[in-house]
């Protein structure tokens, strides 16, 4: 399972860095991207197997829009989308799954699981 | 009787038996007096032969011998001749026996003494002794020898005497049985003509008795029966003629009577026996040959509840208290129906005044008692209705003075019923109404068939007043109204009602108008009726487009003014208070929450129905922004610890070099950092609402070094954005606390440089005021940042509200909301003003303390 192609977006560096230490070992093919425009670009370029997606993001476009576009596309849809959110509303794990993520990760998280959640993933065929 | 009758003969037997003995008795007494005259006589004669035979011839003493050869009678046993010597021995005699015995031991000492008389005397001595007659003859010669000698003959009459009795008893005895049989038959004889005489006096009087008013026993004589005869027929002839007369006069009576149809009775009082007229029979339904006799018959059947009544006035005549018994009662018929009857009765009474017999009339007055009863029940039940009535119902004459009131007038007016009476009905009214009543009752006084009405007060006994309805007419269609007649309703609680009403109305008037709630009420047509002002301002509609309308026509206009994308239900299938929404974009962007209530009828007919609309546009938009807050106070409460735990967790996992390990570290230490800005931030908040300034140390100051201190400690990206402070060395003296003006003044620097995200300027400086007589001293704070819309800088004050809701830009919006709170607590103010890309200054506003305060 080497070789996942990784598309990581969050505005906070912490994260970054966090999800960077954690996926070094498993030597995944991670990408990064700060903001929901930049993420989609990279993502159509990339077509990454996984997307992990913080949801509150500067720039207009917030992860669900962003999840919601990637599934639109036939070139990201496949894509195992994890969102990352601090809000743990149920109306806000709802919207997640309504815009078809395949996983809502609440802030705090253990980046040992992610880790392995992001391990276990099949791209939807 | 027998025995007493039986005496009258006897008596009279034996009294003529008496007195025929006593006849006989004398005769015999005369008969045994003659005998002893003759035997007397006899002896005279025979003393004085024999005398002389014995002494005359012979002067010689042999008498005795001489004696013996006279010729006496043989029966010695009846007469004794005795010579006697002087020694008074007998000499001789003619009874053997007796010679030579002494005449004392023969005879008594009344013969003795008998003697002595004749010796004493001269002459023959004839007396009366036990042994009857002695005829006694002393010697009186010259012989000597002879001298004392007597000569006694003793004369026995027992025999005679013996004789004579036994004839006396004998004509008793047959005078006795002549008698008694005499008496017996006289008896008998009258017996039997006091027998004819009653017979024919008895007869008579049967005839008498039978009706046969010509008897007459025409008995002759002067004996006591024939005089009782002739009484009975001088006391016949009398009643023949008061039987005439009363013939005559019961005649009349009974005319009189049967056109009265009284029935009689004639009740003798000490036996009971009484006389029931055949009228009277009738009258209770008995036949006339039914026999009745005796007062009972009447007192048994008097109706029990009558019976005291007429006990009581039967006694009350009985006593002599009343002049006539008259009693109206009840009498059971024989048929057990009760007919009511007027007795009038009167007792006869004897000297003492001791009723004796009582006669009376019964008349049957049922008809009259009906009548009576329906007349009375017709009456009371007219009487119970007018004083049952809850109206006045008056009358007054043609001066207006009241002349009847029904108690009602007591119950509405507390006056009493005679207190009314003859005053004039309008002295009652209120002055104020006083016109119009005198203008009622005048008209009604000009007569006709009109009913005049008015409305009015009274004055009560209270003094109070009570509203009526006066309702008046003529009491006569004529030309002289003799008054007129009235009734007053009690109108007092549907006026009052009314007054409470419209009381009411303009309470709930005043209610819609102020407030800030929307009202519509609808009829029962589910028409409009009435909308409030506040119903108007939400909806921006004049309201003439909206009374009378339908409920469907309010709900298109309503539609109209709606968000498309957000529909409202219909009005008409609403349910009773069932809350909905509305969400306006015209007038303004708005939500309203409606509910409607229908008012119904016992029937369930709708009567009525009320809309309630409520602007809840800031209650939701707080709602939204509370729940904003929280997500948002969530997401900065989590960001940070996602770094945390996340970075411990790769700590404790993993191996790092010694410069990563230290990165991490600080990482951690940091976002700790943040955090607990972010809670104490909160508990601030916190703790200002809920204690006030209480926590704060107020301190008279001056304020650049307190402003000064602040910027010291004011973190600024230099790369980014400056600060230009423009502050003289002293501003003024304030009274406030440092620390808190601290953290209210690093907030309001905090949010120009976050909401400056591009960089710029932070300028600061100070300027005055007077506000409100005051002296103020302001801190401008200006930046160049992304600035406000007016809705923002409406809202920059309400809790946890956010101009940027992207959340790229952190914050609680908790920020100004503090500061607000803070500078409200110096009294001072925080005035915005901004505009959107240009930038925002705020000022804080403190007012200086007096420079005397300053030099102390």
């Amino acid at each position: 399972m080497t070789n996942k192609r990784i598309l990581l977006v969050d505005d906070q560096e912490d994260i970054r860095l966090l999800l960077q230490l954690t996926l070094a070992p498993l030597g995944c093919d991670l990408h990064t991207a700060t903001n929901g425009n930049e993420a989609i670009q990279l993502a159509r370029k990339l077509r990454p197997d996984v997307v992990v997606l913080d949801v509150m993001m500067p720039g207009g476009m917030d992860g669900y829009q962003v999840c919601k576009m990637l599934r639109s596309d036939p070139d990201t849809a496949h894509a195992y989308i994890i969102l990352l959110s601090a809000r743990g509303q149920q109306r806000d794990i709802d919207q997640g799954k309504q815009v078809g993520a395949d996983y809502y990760m609440l802030k705090p998280f253990s980046p040992i699981e992610l880790g392995d959640l992001i391990n276990q993933a099949k791209p939807q065929q | 009787m027998t025995l007493r009758l039986i005496w009258l003969p006897i008596s009279l037997w034996l009294f003529v038996t008496i007195c025929g003995g006593y006849a006989l008795h004398q005769e015999r007494l005369a008969a045994i007096a003659s005998l002893i005259r003759q035997t007397e006589a006899g002896l005279h004669s025979e003393l004085r032969q024999i005398g002389s035979a014995i002494w005359g011839s012979v002067p010689t003493a042999d008498d005795g011998r001489r004696f013996s050869q006279l010729d006496i009678p043989p029966d010695a046993t009846k007469t004794g001749y005795y010579l006697i010597d002087r020694q008074h021995a007998v000499i001789a005699a003619n009874r053997p026996e007796s010679l030579g015995k002494d005449v004392q031991t023969l005879f008594s000492a009344q013969v003795l003494a008998a003697v002595s008389q004749a010796v004493a005397g001269n002459g023959s001595v004839v007396s009366q002794t036990a042994h009857g007659l002695i005829g006694i003859r002393p010697y009186r010669g010259a012989a000597k020898a002879r001298q004392g000698t007597i000569l006694l003959i003793q004369r026995d009459l027992s025999a005679e005497y013996v004789q004579l009795s036994n004839a006396f008893q004998n004509a008793v005895f047959n005078f006795a049985v002549m008698s008694l049989t005499g008496i017996a038959l006289l008896f008998l004889l009258s017996t039997l003509r006091i027998n004819r005489q009653l017979g024919v006096i008895s007869k008579t009087i049967t005839r008498f008795a039978d009706g046969d008013g010509s008897a007459r026993t025409a008995l002759t004589g002067h004996d006591s029966i024939a005089r009782l005869g002739r009484v009975f027929d001088r006391m016949a002839t009398r009643i023949g003629q008061e039987r005439s007369n009363l013939a005559e006069s019961e005649e009349r009576l009974k005319f009189a009577l049967h056109g009265s149809n009284a029935g009689i009775w004639d009740w003798l009082i000490e036996s009971g026996h009484t006389y029931y007229s055949p009228r009277w029979k009738s009258l209770l339904g008995y036949d006339e040959h039914e026999l009745l006799a005796h007062s009972e018959e009447w007192l048994k059947r008097v109706h029990p509840d009558d019976l005291p009544q007429v006990m009581a006035l039967l006694n009350a005549h009985m006593t002599g208290a009343t002049a006539f018994f008259e009693s109206e009662h009840r009498l059971r018929r024989k048929d057990d129906d009760y007919i009511w009857v007027l007795e009038r009765g009167v007792a006869l009474r004897d000297e003492d005044g001791k009723p004796y017999r009582m006669v009376g009339a019964l008349t049957d007055i049922s008809a009259r008692k009906e009548i009576e009863s329906a007349l009375q029940r017709s009456e009371e039940a007219y009487r119970s209705v007018v004083n049952a009535v809850t109206q006045v119902i008056f009358r007054s004459d043609a001066t207006g003075k009241l002349t009847f009131l029904n108690p009602a007038w007591t119950d509405l007016t507390g006056i009493a019923v005679n207190d009314g009476l003859s005053r004039v009905l309008t002295n009652f009214v209120v002055p104020e109404d006083r016109d119009r009543a005198r203008q009622v009752i005048a008209a009604a006084n000009r007569g006709g068939k009109e009913i005049i009405t008015c409305e009015l007060r009274l004055i009560t006994r209270n003094g109070g007043t009570r509203w009526f309805n006066l309702h008046a007419r003529s009491l006569q269609d004529g030309r002289d109204a003799p008054g007129i007649a009235g009734l007053l309703t009690d109108i007092d609680a549907l006026k009052k009602a009314q007054d409470a009403l419209t009381q009411s109305n303009k309470e709930r008037n005043t209610i819609l108008d102020l407030s800030p709630d929307g009202y519509v009420f609808i009829d029962r047509d589910r028409r409009v009726v009435y909308v409030n002002p506040a119903f108007l301002a939400m909806t921006g509609v004049a309201s003439n487009r909206i009374i009378g309308k339908g409920l469907n026509e309010l709900e298109a206009l309503i539609q109209s003014l709606c968000d498309p994308a957000k529909p409202q239900p219909e009005f008409a299938s609403a349910m009773d208070d069932a809350e909905y929404l509305l969400h306006l974009n015209n007038p303004a962007k708005s939500i309203l929450k409606w509910l409607i209530r229908h008012i119904r009828d016992r029937q369930g007919r709708l009567q009525a129905g009320v809309i309630f609309f409520r602007d809840v546009t800031a209650q939701v938009e707080i709602d939204r922004m509370k729940s904003e807050f929280l997500s948002t106070a969530a997401h900065e409460l989590r960001t940070p610890m996602a770094s945390i735990y996340g970075f411990a967790e790769l700590l404790l996992a993993r191996d790092f070099d010694a410069a990563t390990q230290r990165d991490l570290l600080q990482r951690i230490h940091r976002q700790t950092r943040n955090l607990t800005n972010l809670v104490n931030e909160l508990l601030d908040l916190a703790r200002i609402e809920a204690r006030g300034s209480k926590s704060f140390k107020f301190k008279d100051q001056e304020l650049a070094p307190v402003v000064l201190n602040t910027l010291a400690t004011f973190y600024v990206p230099h790369e980014t954005h400056s600060l230009d402070v423009d502050l003289p060395g002293n501003l003024a003296m304030v009274n406030i606390d440092a620390d808190k003006f601290h953290q209210a003044l690093i907030n309001v620097l905090g949010n120009a440089l976050k909401y400056s995200p591009d960089g710029g300027v932070i300028l600061v400086r100070s300027t005055e005021r007077n506000e409100a007589d005051q002296k103020q001293i302001g801190i401008v704070i200006e930046d160049q940042g992304i600035g406000m819309t007016p809705e923002q800088m409406g809202h920059m004050f309400d809790r946890f509200y956010r101009a940027d809701t992207s959340g790229a830009i952190p914050g609680t919006g908790l920020g100004m909301c503090l500061v607000k709170e803070i500078m409200g607590f110096f009294g001072g103010q925080v005035t915005v003003s901004s505009e959107i890309g240009q930038g925002t200054e705020v000022t804080l506003w403190l007012p200086i303390v007096s420079p005397t305060s300053v030099a102390g």
